[in-house]
């Protein structure tokens, strides 16, 4: 399929994209990495007037860290440029796995994080472990900037409280806890180029002294129309030693609290099943990674 | 509305008339004479549009050809040099990883890339590598067992011409 | 030419490099959609957007008003249906008065350029009235009121029984009894390579050269004489480098059709490319089957008989049809022993895409059924999966109660080899709870494939010109697809010849210059080709080995050839070489060509069906897999896979080698994760890559391969097929693997997580198997949804 046409526009700089999105709002999209966007015009799910190219402001890619305060990365980042990261595998391990799980080579190649955040689709692998960190997101706009977390930014399905003249500048994930460890889990039916059927993320942080949970967050991915916290779930968790027991009662929680639909991918049954099944191994993973 | 680009393909700068929308599949395609990168899908799924901007993997399915100016992309049609080919596609002839051969331009570029970043990769890592190349013909076995031969005669080579 | 001689065989037996892997490596090989002719235009075809309807109106007048649109054209055109074999055929280049599956072709424009052409689509107006879906085959079959083709009596496209011996009377006297209902799945061929096509009709000659990926140029050239009223023989097929086929590209596409009628109209060059949806929606995949069979046996474990109901859901068109379903009959005979035997089948219009021809077609259906059911009857007699099969295995000189005959098999080195090296009979029944080992064994037919019109004319000629100029040239209609025949028949010239198999031009594929071949399907080619190449070569070499006899002062039959050279067997110092031989030839006698043929002999007996099935030979396969399941998720690992394959001599072990890999990793897709959904107004959810999933690299397991010793002397250098057996025994295998894993039977496939998990009681189960149909239209059907799912 041919795309409908466009106009395209290359901005050099932050100002002078905020400048178009202004000028051109509802009217104009944003390219990133074009593997969401090239699809959905081609499928005319979209027809833009005015593509307006990212990639040549150099400010929106990159990854840089601030001990004790944070990691920022650019909205334009490649997803391959996460899993690569070394200091993202260091201290944020759940992105590295998020972003190794996403697509294919080439789609990690392409592909940003802005992109997979912005599109909001319910399937997305970087939101859930997002959500789990604290991050926010930075956004820039002719009214100025703002940030909120990710977790309000994503409003619903493929929906997310961007307004039509702003731009997702960059994420901000906050200092690890300390004693903590974050990992993510998806399934699917093949071993690549797959679409999530479930995905768990889990960002927990232990008392040093008695072992008990200090602070949790559980999200869960394709199992509700935006990436869900399992807020029971880590009710239960929070003040209490980890034990076997209280993993399965936080796991089975995150079965119930979910809300899946029955598609053609999988049945809202299985993913509820499997739902309790992944967050059961990712807690388990996670608190062996706090070692 | 139409521009003239200039686009790099394989070391030579090719003057093309482009509408925005045009992908870069499609210029390769029919306005280059580049046949050589397929389109089995159009969607991104199947890797036979696999090719090299700036020396990283992109699916020209889904790029704009208008966002590669001034980049340098490399298409199957350039992994030869003076009539010779590449070792990764002497692997793959010599292994018998090529049947039906319309996964295979994609294939290539997928492994150069891998290759690439990585000279000595593991079984493992070279199917993560071209996980993204879809094959209906070979159960993928000799293509994975060329790409190690490959690798293998490149480090060879490489090593032969450190140690001159 | 017996075993043993072939052991001194220069290149058959040899895995040499295929002769087309350098263009195809370095992008230079012509698949149809990288040609370009002068003067060509682009066309595109509109689908329905419903899956069953009347047409009431369609406007072509905005779309002709746009610029750069050249024609454009309703199923008004050519209202002339067509089908590979010209029996009930349903199916017309663009549909007229009706549609019966969403995405069907309903009119086409030509334009200068793509862009154009799907702007134009948009343009045009249809409107349709809405007539009942039917989805389900046993629900088309009892709706009178709903015909899905009006011409039709009901919606039952073909009916077929046959019969040998009474199979009820046996069953009682049987010491066991063992049934069960099966289904095989909606799957597609997914070769990589879209369908395309570019007609050309030349208005000054009258001249129709057609351009496309087709494995039966032969028949595409009659169906298209057929169809748009053109003699024959002002028609040229040439089919360009295949970018994959499986049994979907042996039928002419609608938009090979549309691309001729538009071509026409215009008086120069049409191309149409289908999109990935559009291959999906022509489909032409696997019939999904509702089977149902019984098998009796005795207190040792023969094989008394077998009852076999078998339902093939066809989908919206005619296609293979009957073929499809007298293959299924024919393939149960074998490669077990079964004396009596009734099958009864019904091929049932329903309004989806058309199933037709998939890789091993009706040996997948019969599998999953025959090798079910004998575990089944082995588990009830105290035998093990080997022990069952080697008890009823088929040998050498078998004859079935049918009119096929195997003159040759080596089915239990197959069995026997798979056995050891998986030690099956060791760990079955004996594994943890969760980790199973299963096994099942295939055949698939070679050679034969009647002609699908009555007719004795041989099923493949070979004309072999040899001169100074082009050197050896073997004519010969055979088609690549990927398999490997081009370097296969450079391989067996070169080897009667004693020349260098890279020095032999092949002319094939073009139905003007290359002599009409039966086609690529039912794995006929290497067989039947085998023996035409052998033949013409031979006949040449008598002709050269006389002006060379003469030449260097012996005996005809003292000479042998190789390696370029002609020599004496007795005095080797008098030798001449082969192009020396030829310039002799020339000047000294004329012209030098060599031609064979070759038809399968011709079976015998008198039965409805009777001429699908029978072949002069037979390739055989057994599989064993050893899997686990993760109890948790339902998933499936695969540990271990073995193989051990009877192909005869292999021409080229590498190509076979790559073939059967090949068949198991589609069979592994159809086992766990192939299937075409729709939804309830028949509309495809899943049109694509990355929602109809087929194995990634990271999808497959370690193989073990064996090609076991084996010689057919029936057969031109001892070959025989194994381009579609190895497919037929993944899918139970696996299933019979899942038994041993965690007790459950699983009779239908894919086997998805859920499907386990249901299974163990871990989650409900969803009652009435859910047949490939969502229940609901969901959000997936939405454009936009699926296929932006990431980055």
């Amino acid at each position: 399929m041919t795309l409908p046409p466009f106009e395209y526009l290359a901005p050099a700089s932050v100002e002078e994209l905020v400048g178009l999105l202004a000028r051109h709002g509802t009217k104009a999209r944003i390219l990133a990495g074009g593997t969401d966007l090239i699809n959905l015009m081609a499928d005319r799910a979209v027809r833009p007037e005015y593509v307006i190219d990212l990639n040549g402001v150099p400010q929106l890619a990159g990854i840089s860290y601030e001990p004790g305060k944070g990691l920022t990365i650019g909205a334009a980042t490649k997803i391959e440029a996460i899993e690569k990261s070394p200091l993202i595998r260091e201290k944020y391990f759940s992105l590295h796995q998020a972003a190794a799980q996403i697509g294919s080579p080439q789609v990690r190649a392409m592909a940003s994080i802005g992109g997979n955040s912005c599109n909001a689709s319910p399937c997305a692998d970087m939101p859930p472990p997002l959500v789990t960190l604290g991050a926010l997101v930075r956004l820039v706009g002719p009214r100025g900037r703002r940030e909120m977390l990710l977790e309000d930014f994503i409003l619903g399905n493929r929906r997310t409280a961007l307004e039509a003249d702003e731009l997702l500048q960059s994420l901000f994930v906050p200092e690890p806890w300390p004693r903590s460890a974050c990992r993510y889990a998806t399934i699917g039916l093949r071993e690549a180029q797959e679409i999530d059927i479930a995905s768990v993320a889990v960002n927990l942080a232990l008392k040093p002294e008695t072992g008990e949970v200090a602070a949790v967050r559980i999200a869960m991915g394709a199992v509700a129309p935006v990436p869900m916290r399992a807020r029971k779930a880590e009710e239960i968790l929070l003040g209490r030693r980890p034990t076997e027991e209280v993993l399965q009662e936080a796991a089975g929680s995150c079965g119930a609290e979910c809300s899946p639909i029955d598609d053609l991918r999988a049945s809202a049954a299985y993913r509820r099943h499997v739902v309790r099944v992944l967050a059961a191994r990712v807690l388990r993973e996670t608190l062996s990674a706090i070692g | 509305m139409k521009q003239l680009i200039e686009l790099n393909v394989n070391g030579i700068a090719y003057d093309v008339i482009v509408s925005p929308e045009d992908l870069l599949v499609d210029v390769l395609r029919q306005k280059l004479g580049l046949t050589g990168t397929k389109k089995g899908c159009g969607q991104g799924d199947c890797g036979t549009c696999t090719v090299l901007i700036d020396g990283r993997r992109a699916l020209s399915c889904l790029t704009l050809a208008i966002a590669c100016r001034g980049k340098k992309i490399l298409t199957i049609e350039g992994m030869e040099a003076d009539g010779r080919l590449h070792p990764i596609q002497q692997a793959f002839i010599d292994k018998g990883a090529i049947q039906c051969g319309f996964c295979t331009p994609g294939m290539v570029m997928a492994a150069k890339a891998l290759l690439d970043e990585n000279p000595d990769p593991t079984v493992e890592q070279i199917k993560r590598g071209l996980s993204g190349n879809l094959c209906r013909c070979t159960g993928y076995v000799k293509i994975v067992d060329a790409v190690q031969e490959a690798a293998r005669q490149m480090r060879a080579a490489q090593s032969q011409e450190v140690s001159r | 030419m017996t075993a043993s001689e072939s052991n001194t065989f220069r290149w058959v037996g040899k895995s040499v490099p295929r002769v087309d892997a350098a263009d195809k490596v370095r992008g230079r090989a012509l698949y149809t959609d990288d040609i370009v002719l002068p003067g060509m235009v682009y066309a595109k075809i509109k689908p329905s957007t419903i899956a069953h309807g009347r047409i009431r109106r369609i406007d072509l007048g905005r779309a002709l008003q746009l610029p750069g649109v050249l024609a454009a054209i309703t199923g008004e055109e050519c209202p002339v249906p067509f089908s590979v074999n010209n029996y009930k055929p349903t199916e017309m280049p663009l549909a007229k008065d009706k549609v019966v599956y969403y995405g069907e072709g309903v009119a086409a424009v030509a334009a200068v350029d793509e862009k154009t052409a799907e702007r134009a689509l948009e343009l045009i107006e249809v409107e349709y009235e809405e007539l009942p879906v039917l989805l389900d085959p046993r629900e088309a079959m009892a709706r009178d009121d709903v015909r899905i083709h009006d011409w039709a009596e009901s919606n039952i496209n073909y009916e077929g029984k046959q019969q040998f011996g009474d199979p009820e009377d046996e069953l009682r006297k049987s010491h066991v009894v063992v049934e069960n209902s099966f289904f095989s799945s909606y799957t597609h061929c997914g070769f990589l390579e879209p369908q395309s096509t570019i007609a050309d009709y030349n208005p000054g000659t009258g001249r129709l050269t057609v351009y496309t990926c087709n494995q039966l140029p032969h028949y595409l050239q009659q169906t298209i004489a057929r169809t748009i009223g053109m003699p024959m023989e002002k028609i040229r097929v040439i089919v360009p480098t295949v970018g994959g086929a499986f049994g979907g590209k042996t039928e002419a596409t609608p938009a090979c059709m549309v691309a001729c009628l538009l071509s026409r109209k215009l008086g120069r060059p049409v191309k149409i490319t289908y999109t990935r949806q559009e291959v999906f929606f022509q489909n032409k995949g696997r019939h999904p089957c509702l089977m149902r069979m019984k098998m009796g046996f005795d207190a040792q474990g023969h094989i008394t008989a077998v009852d076999f109901d078998c339902l093939l859901d066809g989908g919206a068109h005619s296609s293979w049809g009957f073929v499809v379903l007298w293959f299924i009959a024919a393939l149960t005979h074998l490669p077990y022993k079964i004396p009596v035997v009734r099958y009864r089948g019904k091929r049932v219009f329903t309004n989806k895409p058309t199933a037709g021809a998939q890789r091993c077609l009706g040996g997948v259906q019969v599998r999953i059924c025959v090798e079910g059911l004998l575990d089944m009857g082995a588990e009830k007699l105290g035998l093990n999966p080997y022990e069952i099969r080697m008890i009823n295995a088929c040998e050498t000189g078998y004859k079935t109660p049918t009119v096929i005959e195997v003159r040759h098999s080596e089915f239990k080195k197959c069995l026997e080899s798979v056995a050891r090296r998986s030690g099956i009979v060791d760990k079955y029944g004996k594994l943890p709870f969760g980790r199973g080992i299963g096994m099942a064994g295939g055949h698939y037919s070679t050679g034969g494939a009647f002609l699908l019109y009555p007719s004795y004319r041989p099923h493949s000629t070979a004309n072999i010109r040899v001169d100074t100029e082009a050197g050896v040239t073997v004519y010969i209609g055979a088609t690549g697809i990927g398999q490997g025949a081009h370097t296969v028949m450079c391989q067996m010239a070169a080897e009667v010849l004693g020349i260098d198999y890279r020095d032999v031009h092949l002319v094939c594929q073009d139905t003007m210059l290359a002599p009409m071949d039966n086609g690529t399907f039912d794995s006929r080619l290497t067989y039947g080709a085998g023996h035409a190449i052998k033949r013409a070569a031979l006949d040449v070499r008598a002709k050269l080995f006389e002006v060379a006899a003469a030449v260097l002062g012996v005996r005809r039959d003292h000479l042998d050839c190789r390696d370029g050279e002609i020599f004496s067997m007795y005095e080797p110092k008098r030798r001449i070489p082969f192009q020396k031989a030829v310039a002799q030839y020339l000047s000294s006698v004329g012209p030098l060509f060599g031609t064979g043929e070759y038809t399968p002999p011709q079976p015998k007996g008198d039965y409805e069906g009777k001429l699908i099935g029978p072949t002069p030979a037979f390739g055989f396969t057994a599989q064993a897999v050893e899997l686990e399941v993760d109890l948790e998720t339902g998933k499936i690992k695969i540990l271990g896979y073995w193989e051990a394959g009877d192909c005869g001599k292999p021409i080229n072990p590498m190509a076979v080698e790559g073939q059967v890999e090949g068949a198991i990793s589609m069979g592994l897709g159809a086992a766990l994760y192939e299937e075409m959904v729709m939804d309830t107004e028949g509309r495809m959810l899943n049109p694509n890559f990355h929602d109809y999933k087929m194995p990634t690299t990271m999808d497959m397991p370690d193989l073990s391969l064996e090609i076991v010793d084996s010689y057919d002397p029936t057969s031109a250098f001892g070959n025989k097929e194994v381009g579609e057996g190895p497919v037929g025994p993944v899918i139970p295998a696996i299933l019979n693997a899942l038994y041993d894993a965690i007790g459950v039977r699983f009779t239908e496939v894919p086997v998805k997580p859920e499907k386990i998990l249901q299974a163990l009681g871990k989650i409900e189960s969803a009652g009435q198997p859910r047949l490939y149909v969502a229940q609901a239209p969901s959000e997936c059907a939405r454009p936009g949804c699926a296929p932006g799912e990431r980055g």
